[in-house]
């Protein structure tokens, strides 16, 4: 009895010494570890090491798939299509399945409410871009749909969110040196229509840095552009804003022609006679069948 | 004198581990961790489809943080850490660094980070919220008192033999995550870089600090304040039970506390007066990883203050309490 008694307490005696070692092992080392991350954050610590510079982001290689890059506004994105797939996921499972070999989208960098701009500063400073764009065999782009009709949609008071944003709220480091901020909340009735035609010239000019600067970043990969659209088609007093788009497309297809690889698909005609059925609930971006037909007009023109 | 002391320690630390607390914690530990790895795993293999170059991903979730952000339903205040978010992955990418990259060391870090408002509070009162109020309910407080031993020291070994288990269940937590989540995604990531540094002003990060740290680095100075924490929680779970006499009660006092703390920083953050309670400022890894603290204008060393001056006062009360109470009954 005694002797079992003995056992037991030299066994309990064995755990003691066992849990406190290794306990005071672990308080101690986490004592260090919270002395060492306060004197970090506090910037007490030692010299800083410093920060290798940033590999050099590597090029295209042999590859037997096709990759996708999209950019641009709330249209790449997507927007307004019920089951959010946008034009660009429709392109992806089209060209899967014309081209028989394995498409694959890098990235979508479409950002809703994107100018041209902005495009253009995110193209020369931001190394993700770059790489995405490095990367690519095609590119799918939209942009200048906020360029010309931000002021616009604002006055229509249009629903939905994204390009409505009065400027300095947008996520993006704006450069406010060049980008002409449109004036929002004019007078209603006296509608962008001369408002509009001044902007483009400056809006293409924005295209222009944006189709220049993808093509240094890649000059072999091929570039599509989705044509603009008139939105406000339906509104007699608007149905001028057409011409201007026109304008826009025509500026578009001279500056896209200086390059090789770089085309247009046209949109506009959809949202015309048949606007109804291709525009979505926000009166401004397509729905599922209008991007379903953007998709189409793309997959037509890839072999 | 200190052998007394020592012995009862000892008596306290072999009393907690015969309670089987400590097994329970490193049993919830071995189901939950595999749960964690494989929705990690799964997740991964799914972007590893998606993505073959993480710097298409790390983008993509930058044009994902920059769509919401021009989303006009987003509160302010969820904008702004959008935005320091999209500038410190900027940063990653600009440097050319995976802050992602699958293995067991960042799954730990992950792991970690995220349990230590709520998880690793839960464990330490496990073990906890019973010292005092569980040897009330009972009976053998008696005993214990009436031995010719001064009170403090019998909450002093009490005090010690906690921070013997807050540390193992930290540490034991740490070697789990990495022994298990190593299974499916490999024990390396000991030597990759991560950054910290970033200095937070409203919605802007300042990166003049930024530094790089291996990874084992980065998890050791996270478990370390993830220490200072779970101290915290334990010191104040220690007064809860001394005042209160039931263990049920004890634990449910201490849940709430720390709950409305989580549900404070994530609604209340216009509430600047929230920054005092404890609760708000556990989450001390924030300012080694750079995210927005819960309210705007706390720092580490402000946390840390808060927290000190709880637990500071949560021990002049224990030891008040304890030496002076009457025992009936």
């Amino acid at each position: 009895m005694d002797k079992q008694r003995m056992a037991e307490r030299q066994g309990s005696k064995g755990l003691w010494r066992g849990i406190a070692l290794v306990a005071t092992a672990a308080t101690l080392l986490l004592l260090a570890g919270f002395v060492y991350a306060v004197s970090d954050v506090m910037g007490l610590g030692g010299p800083r090491n410093t920060l290798l510079p940033p590999e050099q982001t590597p090029g295209q290689s042999e590859r037997q798939e096709l990759r996708i890059t999209a950019l641009g506004d709330s249209l790449t994105r997507g927007v307004g299509d019920a089951n959010g797939r946008g034009y660009v996921n429709l392109v992806l499972e089209g060209l899967e399945e014309k081209l028989d070999v394995p498409v694959r989208l890098n990235n979508n960098l479409a950002v809703g409410g994107m100018r041209a701009d902005e495009l253009a500063d995110k193209l020369e400073s931001d190394s993700g871009y770059q790489y995405a764009i490095r990367q690519a065999d095609l590119i799918l782009l939209t942009i200048g749909g906020n360029d010309l009709f931000q002021f616009a949609r604002y006055q229509e008071e249009a629903p939905s969110v994204e390009g409505a944003l009065p400027e300095g709220e947008g996520a993006l480091p704006q450069d406010s040196g060049t980008a002409d901020t449109p004036s929002v909340g004019g007078v209603p009735g006296e509608l962008s229509i001369e408002a509009l035609g001044e902007r483009i010239e400056t809006a293409l000019d924005r295209f222009r840095l944006v189709a220049e600067r993808i093509h240094t970043l890649n000059p072999e990969a091929r570039l599509i552009y989705v044509g603009l659209y008139n939105p406000f088609y339906d509104v007699p007093e608007l149905r001028p804003a057409s011409l201007l788009v026109q304008q826009w497309n025509n500026g578009v297809y001279t500056i896209l022609q200086s390059y090789p690889d770089m085309q247009m698909v046209p949109a506009y005609d959809l949202f015309e006679a048949t606007i109804n059925s291709y525009l979505s609930g926000d009166r401004f971006h397509p729905n599922g069948a209008g991007y379903e037909q953007i998709a189409e007009r793309i997959i037509q023109i890839i072999e | 004198m200190t052998k007394q002391l020592l012995s009862l320690i000892q008596n306290e630390t072999l009393k907690i581990w015969k309670k089987k607390r400590f097994y329970v914690i490193l049993i919830i530990l071995a189901i939950l961790v595999p749960i964690f790895t494989y929705a990690q795993s799964v997740m991964s293999s799914r972007s590893a489809d998606r993505f073959d170059d993480w710097r298409n991903q790390l983008q993509e979730q930058i044009t994902d943080y920059e769509n919401t952000l021009s989303s006009n339903r987003i509160p302010e205040e969820w904008k702004q850490f959008r935005r320091v978010m999209v500038q410190q992955l900027t940063y990653y990418l600009e440097q050319d660094v995976n802050p992602n990259a699958p293995n067991a060391v960042t799954f730990t870090r992950g792991f970690m980070s995220n349990a230590v408002t709520l998880f690793i509070p839960l464990m330490v009162l496990a073990i906890a919220s019973d010292l005092v109020s569980g040897e009330r309910s009972a009976g053998t407080i008696k005993m214990l008192l009436t031995r010719p031993v001064r009170r403090w020291k019998i909450l002093f070994s009490k005090l010690v033999a906690l921070t013997f288990y807050v540390s193992l269940t930290i540490i034991a937590m740490a070697v789990i995550c990495y022994l298990i989540s190593g299974l499916a995604f490999g024990y390396g990531g000991w030597g990759l870089p991560v950054f910290t540094g970033f200095v937070i002003n409203g919605s802007d990060v300042d990166t003049t600090n930024v530094h790089a740290v291996p990874q084992w680095q980065y998890v050791l100075m996270q478990s370390g304040l993830i220490w200072f924490a779970a101290m915290v929680v334990a010191m104040l779970s220690l007064m809860v039970s001394v005042l209160l006499r039931s263990t049920a009660a004890s634990i449910v006092t201490m849940m709430a506390a720390i709950i409305s703390g989580t549900i404070l920083s994530n609604m209340a953050s216009a509430w600047e007066g929230a920054k005092y309670i404890f609760s708000v400022n556990l989450q001390l890894t924030t300012y080694l990883e750079g995210t927005p603290p819960p309210i705007e204008g706390m720092n580490l060393m402000f946390s840390l203050l808060v927290l000190a001056a709880w637990s500071v006062g949560s021990l002049v009360v224990s030891f008040a309490v304890f030496t002076k109470q009457d025992i009936l009954n």
